[in-house]
């Protein structure tokens, strides 16, 4: 019988989007009981957020298939805190929490009154988790964001693309990078509760989280006074290096050269080995002062070829390389295919969502998924009944007053 | 008062990606002892790849190297020989955490195999890191970090929304993806040490570099197997919501637009309160068919201002609109600064410097910078001394056959 690392651990969340969702949902991953709550008729923004063009807008009681990666693994409860019904329901499910998780604008919390402060009175061990853009603290802390927002309030987005082009925009996979580092953060906060009993407040800063991603570039300003700029696929240390162009529409490969080895099989491979002794191209430092016509060299090579076939041909010689790929080479890549990246999540309503296998396969306690995203009030009622013992007609009382929502049905949803 | 979260617990990584040394710079920074094995001689790789303190290559000025190893001990040992190996091992069996980094069958003659060490030390932990992962035909594959980023689907998506679409795809800027890897290997390995305490167990957990990037594209690459849909990185649909990078007299800003309310708000901001009385406007699939115009109208409105100016206006009214930010912005920022995420710290190469530090606050157990990164070898004689062992003879004989450095 396997176990898991957070089994046990019960984490009360109102994380929302994809930054705040997915961060509980690491942990509901990792065996933790992650019960998403959120308001009767106003849930998380997350659940209408459609992220494909041309995709009908998601029913948001089911949730779209943003909400349904971010929230896999998380049971679902409905409860109105602006109701005094609903803070009593909240205040007797702290009293059972290990974890309180929340992502709304700095100050929202501490309007219900299940701030840090509030939520400690009533259990004072708890990890109490706030995240933002900006952080609790400090000029900004009010900002209105989004991934887009605080990748470019880091650098990243004066530090991606092509020079002399515009700064880049950004997606999802930001917010799951301050979900990541909240993960830890939390992971960290547990370790030290299982120790001692001692609870903890955690304050995860989006824009602090990406930042923490670009240390080296920051280090250069601090201490060399040199601003780093977009520098597209370049890096010092690898030379050549880019994204050529392979026969066919938007077919790209990833070629990176780091030794001078690697260097004489990639001429080789080419089939111009007299190229390795080029003067222009004879050194790392001559193949960087010469990167364009280097470039067009390899790309007028790269252009006739199938991609897979340069890939293949590049890795029988051992130089670093590998097909460029978009969702769709993903989820059709060989070793993507046997490694199982893609974990399917069966949904109700959804029918096959898939997400990613999760980083780390471990001997003794396998991270998984029991269940898909909740929909809107799915558990609560098993939730009151199990952990409050509550009776149907205590339920219905509550239901009376809209303090809980309980029922799928948006027409009579209480 | 503040504690240390990792006090007492003990790692050892062998390993030469930065992105394994940041798993281990994240346990060090939370009170681990992290001590780092390096060859004799060159060291880390990371000490040859700059930026360098000063710019001229020296392998203890590399700045990426200073940050990805802060609070860490060096010791310098050749492990491709057995009496190295034998050290190496002789300290994981003291340790609570082993971060390798290699094919495991590479360490199967030497000591450093799970089977081997965890037969002597049942409560270990050990992280093993491959760039693609232990099965799998890309298994031996050549790479680098820039291969692997290219490999996730992220780059098919940048640079997004800069009209750059023919050309090549990018990794995102800095080293940016090479961090992924040590946050995902620090969480499983913080993860394992939770379960010890219950359990009293360690355990093996295969990392990969290829899927620690995965870790954060569950929405993009499930776009294609649920909706047949690639994403790409013309910014299509940011641009139906006027949602494009624009620029003010002095930088540019980054906007991102989603509810009625962000309109009329804009809206009023650039002068064109009537627009929210008028239809075209107001009905989504009319306003996204006039997104030109509106962002026009947002340009014309920025040229004449500072992007704080803009910003202010924009954040006051809570329209999501930010800076971009250059690095030497983040570096100045009131925000970073007032909530102290840069912090000095004294290196012994570099001198004082103002570093970038923790990725998240912590009340009771912060991530704390008491030492800068090791100088090559800087422990190499107080860890093998005390803690493999090693007599004063044997460590002269090591030294003179170049075993240690």
């Amino acid at each position: 019988m396997t176990d898991t690392i957070l089994k046990g651990i019960r984490v009360l969340d109102f994380g929302t989007y994809l930054a705040g969702a997915a961060t509980t949902m690491h942990l509901a991953r990792l065996g933790a009981e992650v019960i998403k709550i959120e308001h009767p008729t106003r849930p998380d923004g997350g659940r209408f957020f459609s992220t494909s063009p041309g995709v009908k807008p998601p029913d948001p009681r089911v949730g779209s298939q943003l909400f349904d990666t971010g929230n896999v693994g998380k049971l679902g409860m409905s409860i109105d805190l602006s109701k005094p019904e609903g803070k009593e329901v909240l205040t007797e499910l702290i009293k059972q929490a290990d974890v309180f998780y929340e992502n709304m604008v700095p100050g929202s919390m501490a309007k219900h009154g299940f701030d840090y402060e509030h939520v400690r009175e009533i259990k004072p061990d708890i990890i109490y988790v706030s995240s933002s853009s900006c952080g609790q603290e400090g000029p900004f802390r009010n900002f209105v964001g989004y991934a887009a927002t605080f990748a470019n309030m880091s650098g990243l987005g004066a530090l991606t693309g092509y020079e002399g082009s515009r700064p880049s925009i950004f997606v999802g996979s930001i917010d799951m990078r301050s979900a990541n580092i909240g993960l830890v953060a939390i992971l960290a906060a547990i370790y030290h509760h299982e120790i001692t009993g001692e609870g903890q407040f955690v304050d995860i800063a989006s824009v602090e989280a990406i930042a923490s991603h670009l240390g080296d570039v920051y280090l250069d300003y601090t201490v060399n006074g040199h601003e780093q700029g977009r520098m597209a696929n370049k890096r010092s240390g690898f030379a050549p290096q880019d994204a050529y162009p392979a026969l066919g529409d938007d077919r790209w490969i990833a070629i990176s050269v780091q030794t001078e080895d690697q260097w004489r099989n990639l001429c080789e491979a080419m089939g111009q080995p007299e190229l390795a002794d080029d003067a222009r191209f004879s050194s790392y430092e001559a193949r960087v002062e010469n990167a364009a016509a280097l470039d067009a060299i390899i790309s007028a090579w790269t252009s006739g070829i199938d991609r897979d076939e340069i890939v293949k041909q590049l890795q029988e010689r051992n130089v670093p390389s590998s097909p460029s790929l978009n969702g769709e080479g993903v989820w059709t890549n060989e070793h993507c295919r046997a490694r199982g990246v893609h974990v399917p999540i069966e949904h109700r309503e959804l029918g096959t969502d898939y997400t990613m296998c999760p980083p780390w396969r471990f001997s003794e306690t396998p991270a998984s998924f029991s269940h898909p995203a909740p929909m809107l009030g799915e558990h609560t009622t098993m939730l009151l009944k199990d952990l409050l013992h509550m009776t149907d007609a205590q339920l219905d009382e509550l239901a009376e007053k809209r303090a809980i929502r309980r029922v799928f049905d948006y027409d009579n949803p209480f | 008062m503040a504690h240390k979260a990792f006090e007492g617990i003990r790692v050892i990584e062998l390993a030469e990606s930065v992105g394994v040394a940041y798993a281990g710079k994240l346990l060090a920074d939370l009170g681990a002892e992290v001590i780092k094995v390096e060859k004799p001689g060159e060291g880390d790789p990371a000490r040859h790849r700059e930026p360098f303190a000063g710019g001229t290559p020296d392998k203890e000025k590399s700045l990426l190297f200073a940050y990805a190893n802060t609070n860490k001990k060096s010791v310098a040992v050749d492990t491709s020989v057995e009496e190295g190996a034998a050290l190496v091992r002789k300290l994981v069996c003291t340790a609570d955490v082993f971060l390798r980094e290699g094919l495991p069958e590479t360490f199967d003659g030497n000591g450093l195999s799970w089977e081997s060490l965890s037969k002597d030390n049942p409560k270990l932990i050990l992280s093993s890191n491959t760039p693609f992962g232990e099965s799998g035909p890309y298994r031996n594959y050549a790479s680098t970090p820039f291969t692997l980023a290219h490999m996730t689907g992220n780059c098919a998506l940048y640079p997004h929304g800069t009209g750059d679409e023919e050309r090549a795809p990018v990794i995102l800027g800095g080293n940016f993806e090479e961090y992924d890897t040590g946050v995902a290997v620090a969480s499983g390995v913080v993860g394992s040490l939770i379960w010890r305490l219950r359990s009293g167990k360690g355990q093996y957990i295969e990392n990969s570099s290829y899927e620690a990037r995965l870790m954060s594209l569950p929405s993009e690459n499930s776009a294609y197997p649920v909706f047949g849909v690639n994403f790409n990185r013309s910014g299509a649909t940011q641009r139906l919501q006027a949602s494009l990078s624009f620029p003010t007299k002095d930088g540019w800003l980054c906007p991102f637009l989603t509810t009625p309310k962000d309109f009329a708000n804009m809206a009023d901001i650039i002068g064109k309160p009537e627009w929210k009385d008028e239809e075209w406007f107001t009905d989504v699939p009319q306003r996204q068919a006039n997104c030109e115009k509106i962002m026009e109208a947002m340009r014309e409105w920025s040229k004449d201002l500072t992007t704080a100016e803009a910003v202010d206006i924009c954040q006051s009214r809570r329209v999501p609109i930010g800076p971009v930010a250059t690095p030497k912005d983040v570096v100045e920022s009131e925000q970073y600064n007032q909530r102290g995420f840069f912090t000095e710290i004294d290196h012994p190469a570099i001198g004082k410097a103002k570093f970038p530090g923790r990725p998240a606050v912590l009340s009771e157990t912060p991530f704390s910078y008491d030492h800068a990164a090791p100088l090559l070898g800087a422990d190499t004689e107080e860890i093998l001394k005390e803690v493999a062992g090693v007599s004063d003879d044997q460590f002269n004989s090591l030294a003179q056959s170049k075993v240690i450095g």
